[in-house]
């Protein structure tokens, strides 16, 4: 370590006011993994969630002016991102069903050990169909992404307490699913 | 109770595991990073140059834009009553010219007359190139007549 204190995102967003490209620069050092991670769960797949972290920077470059100071950039930036995210789903059909997952595709698993992945990727993934879009959105971003209710509240710009309660229900739900699915494959 | 009153929601670690494996990991690899980071920054160039013209345009508007407000307020009472000036001054330089009051050079007799009268120049000269009396005048001018 250096000692050299690292600037705050506030610093960060007055210098790019005037044009610093390196703060600019920083800030999307900062924020690109989480970002990214929002535009994955709402996209489904990377290319998709890349051009969205993309457009979502240099929106918010567009706007820099409206930033408050004083607030915090990150959740100003992820209302940005989800925003723009929820835009382009509904602007084209959601290719994140029929995308596998890494390591599905992945060489190294056996065949028989890539098929029972495959038959358990097809069941959840039906499971999570059957749940209204924003009970998937709260529980990808709760569960998976570490989001807490109240950074997902701001970030759909909706109450904590309706994003428990989506999560409340997508949760039994899914567990309802899953269960049958448990019982069906003992 | 409503739902905000209700204990923080935890992860359900089973639910996690299932989750992840049907629908994968957002994770960035530090190469796609690299490249996104790059294709970023190489696409905000121009906003950011932008920027950095704003700015300057900004703080000169800041700098000149405002004073030059201000002294354009501070001269439209002047303006206002010079524009009323030049229409008081029209108005009576017309009604100077206004030909019912203009003295009758007929009426006019003698130098002391036309001296008295609101003769123009061009008018007194041909007044007294017109006067057959120059020792009336010679006399006037000498202070004898």
């Amino acid at each position: 370590m250096d000692g050299a204190a690292e600037p705050g995102d506030g610093a960060l967003v007055e210098r790019v006011r005037r044009g610093d490209a390196t703060a600019f620069g920083l800030l999307v050092e900062r924020h690109t993994t989480r970002a990214y991670s929002i535009g994955y769960r709402l996209l489904g797949n990377r290319e998709d969630a890349e051009d969205l972290v993309q457009e979502a920077f240099l929106a918010a470059l567009e706007r820099i002016d409206t930033f408050q100071p004083g607030r915090e950039f990150g959740p100003w930036f992820r209302r940005i991102v989800v925003n723009r995210g929820l835009n382009a789903r509904k602007a084209s059909s959601r290719r994140a069903t029929s995308d596998l997952p890494a390591e599905l595709q992945s060489a190294g698993a056996s065949p028989l050990r890539a098929t029972e992945q495959a038959q358990l990727a097809t069941l959840v993934h039906g499971a999570m169909a059957e749940l209204p879009e924003r009970q998937r959105d709260v529980l990808r971003l709760f569960e998976l992404e570490g989001f807490t209710s109240a950074e997902i509240a701001e970030m759909l710009e909706i109450s904590d307490g309706t994003v428990r309660w989506h999560l409340h229900q997508a949760r039994e739900r899914l567990r309802r699913s899953l269960g049958l699915l448990a019982e069906r494959s003992t | 109770m409503s739902w905000e009153d209700q204990a923080l929601p935890v992860r359900d670690p089973r639910l996690e595991g299932l989750l992840r494996a049907a629908e994968g990991d957002s994770d960035l690899g530090e190469a796609d990073r690299s490249t996104l980071h790059a294709r970023i920054a190489a696409s905000a160039d121009l906003p950011l140059a932008r920027l950095r013209g704003g700015s300057a345009g900004s703080a000169a508007g800041v700098a000149g834009g405002a004073p030059r407000r201000a002294a354009l307020r501070a001269l439209a009472p002047l303006a206002v009553a010079a524009g009323i000036a030049t229409m008081l001054w029209t108005g009576l330089d017309s009604r100077e010219d206004d030909p019912v009051e203009r003295p009758d050079l007929a009426e006019i007799s003698t130098l002391e007359e036309a001296f008295v009268a609101d003769l123009s120049e061009q008018e007194f000269r041909a007044f007294v190139s017109g006067s057959t009396n120059s020792d009336e005048l010679l006399l006037l001018a000498a202070g004898e007549g």
